[in-house]
């Protein structure tokens, strides 16, 4: 079963800096943007850029990652060949398997690469938001002749010590990788997107591990090793969208960036759908007191209320005199009458009681999945 | 062997020639309705969620977009290994190669998928009965009366004008159907309850191959529904009483006036967050935008839309785009439709695809809405 190039995606994280959201689900599976759960930006990227191989790496709570994404079909990945496959850490008869890092947990299941046999692995983070096309990167990789291709972004200046730097020669030949240096000396940070040549990342990690040199990181170890070897080593700029959504904030903001109608992401353009599981659910249904204004909702809604600036997620109720703004509402939840809620993310299932008031003053309230709102909690 | 099973026997043969230009292009099974969804999606629906997992459509000209909505059932579990979904089409066969008549030669053509189906009872259904019944209780029912035939019914109010041309049934004191008729209404008529048959049937398997054949045979009958309306003079027909929602799809007036009767919370909550979901074709379209400049009252609306006009008491499919300035009132706008700045809409039904240039003015009357056929650009 030959296959040209395998993509990997990495999504054990267990992104703790979202609190009450990843308490029981991996981060690639936060409800996103009103339909979508975080890692439907990544698989939906691998269905239209043809990447129909992929292995998903979960650890962290996968019950609800698995079951999302099922045999793949809602990004044609239901194949003969191929197709999506999930893999978790395993116990075997020497030690138990689990996920070091980035690279230990491709080390860990070199042995689903080679039923492939593929020429390139390209390897992909569950948790971020973006659209991006990875046979162009495909392309730029083998016109390069790389052994290693980065995709890299140009972030501000200001922020630049934050991230994975790549400085490079004027042909984005990398030169030099700085971890989060104190002192950049490039803008353009490591998206975590790499496309390896699957036999040189084979033999440098089995080298080295055989060694006793540690290689559990793409960026600590793996990078800095193809660099030492002067392989040749490349940054494939990217231009667009990209988000990482680690943190509460970011979480919020990337949410609020959909309703920027002149947003680079077009999640409306119908040659780059994001696919997900789509619930069967009536359209939505808005009273004659709904006041809906600069928001996105989904099917399933029934809303009485006034919303602002905010996202409704399938089968939520908004109860007559209650006033949304700048939230986030995830799957049914329930929110009875005469509600204030200002800058929320309410998690799935959660119900808010008539006459609730959720604002914390300018800070980012939230809600956990299934919780019933008591004020003061 | 698997027991007192049922399958499913989907009838395509429906009137639908006061449907003007909404069926021109479509049987009334894939009209599309309520924003997301197409008749047929009740009528599957209702079949899967009672268990059955075999379900043959008997199919009449203009199936295309039926084709193509249903697929291999998938939406519905129906793409299976045992049992699915399959497909009858009309054609002559040598023993009957005359011009068709009627639709009862293509079940005679088909009647091995009667003959060999693994479940022992048929339910037959159309698709022009929008209702989320549990067909269980009706097969509970039909098993514990004994009966040959048993037909599900609603008696309707002396005041419910709508269900026009539907068959009615008149039943004696022990719930046997004596007669079929025709819902004949006018407003100048003295009229009374009415009980609507909702050409849902249940039938033994080896009998419906009998009164097929003997169809065939005689002569008597070329439609399976009049076979059916027949029976009552040699079988046991009793008749189940359905209590739930229920409207017709008989002509655009109909359609028009079901569809703006779910825009009503109870209404949704009965018929689609009930026990049983009904299932549609999917299509991956992004959350509908509202832009700051909006207005929406008392609408349905579907996915994937743009709305920066006004819309007041509308049905909106997937992916409208309503422009600045626009008003639509007491309309049903289909999906991938275009509606340009400062149009006015009002009694107006726009089929699929249709583009409105800026400034367009329309105005039909309730009962007597406008009906502007696919693909049109005004």
């Amino acid at each position: 079963m030959k296959t040209e190039i395998l993509a990997m995606i990495l999504a054990g994280g267990q992104g703790t800096r979202l609190g009450k959201f990843t308490k029981n689900i991996a981060k690639p599976a936060v409800p996103f943007g009103g339909k979508y759960r975080i890692i439907d930006f990544v698989l939906s990227n691998c269905a239209n850029s043809n990447m129909n191989t992929v292995g998903v790496l979960t650890q962290y709570q996968p019950l609800i990652l698995n079951t999302h994404i099922g045999i793949g079909s809602p990004w044609d990945m239901d194949r003969n060949q191929g197709g999506v496959t999930i893999l978790q850490p395993y116990a075997s008869a020497t030690e138990e398997k689990w996920f070091r890092g980035t690279a230990h947990a491709i080390y860990q299941n070199f042995s689903y690469i080679e039923d492939y046999d593929p020429d390139f692995i390209l390897v992909l983070s569950g948790d971020h938001i973006y659209k991006m096309n990875y046979e162009a990167m495909l392309d730029y990789h083998k016109e390069k002749e790389a052994a290693l291709t980065i995709a890299v972004l140009e972030v501000p200046w200001h922020e630049a010590s934050r991230f994975g730097i790549m400085n490079t020669d004027q042909e984005l030949k990398i030169e030099e990788f700085e971890e989060k240096p104190e002192n950049p000396k490039s803008n353009l940070a490591s998206m975590g997107i790499y496309i390896f040549n699957w036999k040189l990342l084979k033999k440098y990690m089995n080298d080295n591990i055989h060694a006793g040199i540690n290689m559990d990181d793409f960026g600590q170890n793996v990078i800095p090793a193809f660099l030492n070897a002067q392989e040749r080593v490349y940054a494939y700029p990217f231009k667009g969208y990209w988000k990482d959504v680690g943190t509460l904030d970011s979480l919020w903001e990337a949410n609020m960036d959909l309703l920027d109608q002149q947003s680079t992401l077009q999640i409306n353009d119908r040659s780059w759908k994001i696919y997900s599981k789509n619930p069967s659910m009536p359209p939505q249904y808005l009273s004659r007191t709904a006041d809906v204004k600069d928001s996105l909702v989904v099917e399933g809604c029934i809303v009485h209320g006034k919303i602002r600036k905010s996202i409704l997620s399938p089968k939520v109720i908004v109860g007559e005199g209650t006033e949304i703004f700048d939230s986030v509402i995830m799957e049914d939840v329930k929110i009875g009458k005469n509600c204030i809620i200002k800058k929320a993310m309410i998690g799935s299932h959660a119900v808010i009681p008539d006459n609730s008031v959720i604002d914390e003053k300018g800070e980012i309230a939230v809600v956990g999945e299934h919780e019933i709102y008591k004020e003061g909690n | 062997m698997p027991r007192n099973k049922l399958f499913g026997v989907v009838n395509l043969t429906e009137n639908d020639y006061y449907m003007k230009q909404l069926t021109n292009n479509r049987p009334l099974a894939s009209l599309p309705y309520l924003g997301r969804y197409r008749l047929i999606d009740f009528t599957l629906s209702n079949l899967v969620n009672a268990g059955i997992d075999t379900v043959g459509i008997f199919l009449n000209d203009k199936y295309r977009s039926l084709m193509d909505h249903i697929g291999n059932g998938k939406e519905w579990n129906l793409d299976r290994k045992k049992g699915g979904v399959f497909y009858f089409s009309p054609y002559a066969t040598p023993d009957i190669h005359s011009q068709q008549r009627g639709d009862l030669s293509t079940y005679f053509a088909n009647i091995d998928y009667l003959t060999e189906a693994s479940a022992d009872y048929a339910v037959i259904m159309g698709t022009s009965m929008v209702c989320n019944i549990d067909l269980r209780k009706v097969f509970k029912s039909h098993l514990e009366s004994k009966a040959d035939i048993t037909v599900v019914y609603k008696t309707i109010a002396e005041n419910d004008f709508g269900f026009e041309r539907c068959s009615t049934i008149a039943t004696n004191e022990y719930g046997s159907v004596m007669t079929f008729g025709k819902n004949i209404r006018r407003a100048d008529m003295i009229s009374e309850k009415k009980k609507i048959s909702l050409e849902t049937y249940i039938v033994k398997k080896e009998l419906l191959v009998d009164m097929i054949t003997d169809g065939i045979s005689t002569g008597e009958n070329v439609y399976l529904t009049d076979l059916l309306h027949d029976a009552v003079t040699k079988y046991k027909v009793r008749a189940y009483e359905y209590k739930g929602y229920l409207k017709s799809i008989t002509s655009t007036e109909s359609y028009y006036e079901a569809s703006m009767d779910m825009l009503d919370e109870d209404h949704i909550e009965e018929v689609f967050f009930g026990e049983n979901t009904i299932r549609t074709k999917v299509k991956d379209e992004t959350p509908t935008y509202y832009a700051p400049e909006s207005k929406v009252e008392n609408s349905l609306i579907a996915n994937g839309c743009i709305i920066e006009g006004t819309v007041i008491n509308s049905i909106i499919f997937r992916r409208v785009h309503v422009a600045k300035g626009t008003v639509i009132k007491d309309s049903i706008i289909m999906q991938n439709t275009e509606i340009r700045e400062n149009c006015k809409l009002e009694n107006v039904i726009t089929d699929k695809q249709v583009i409105l240039t800026d400034q367009t003015e329309l105005k039909g009357a309730p009962k007597n809405p406008l009906v502007v056929s696919k693909g049109s650009v005004l």
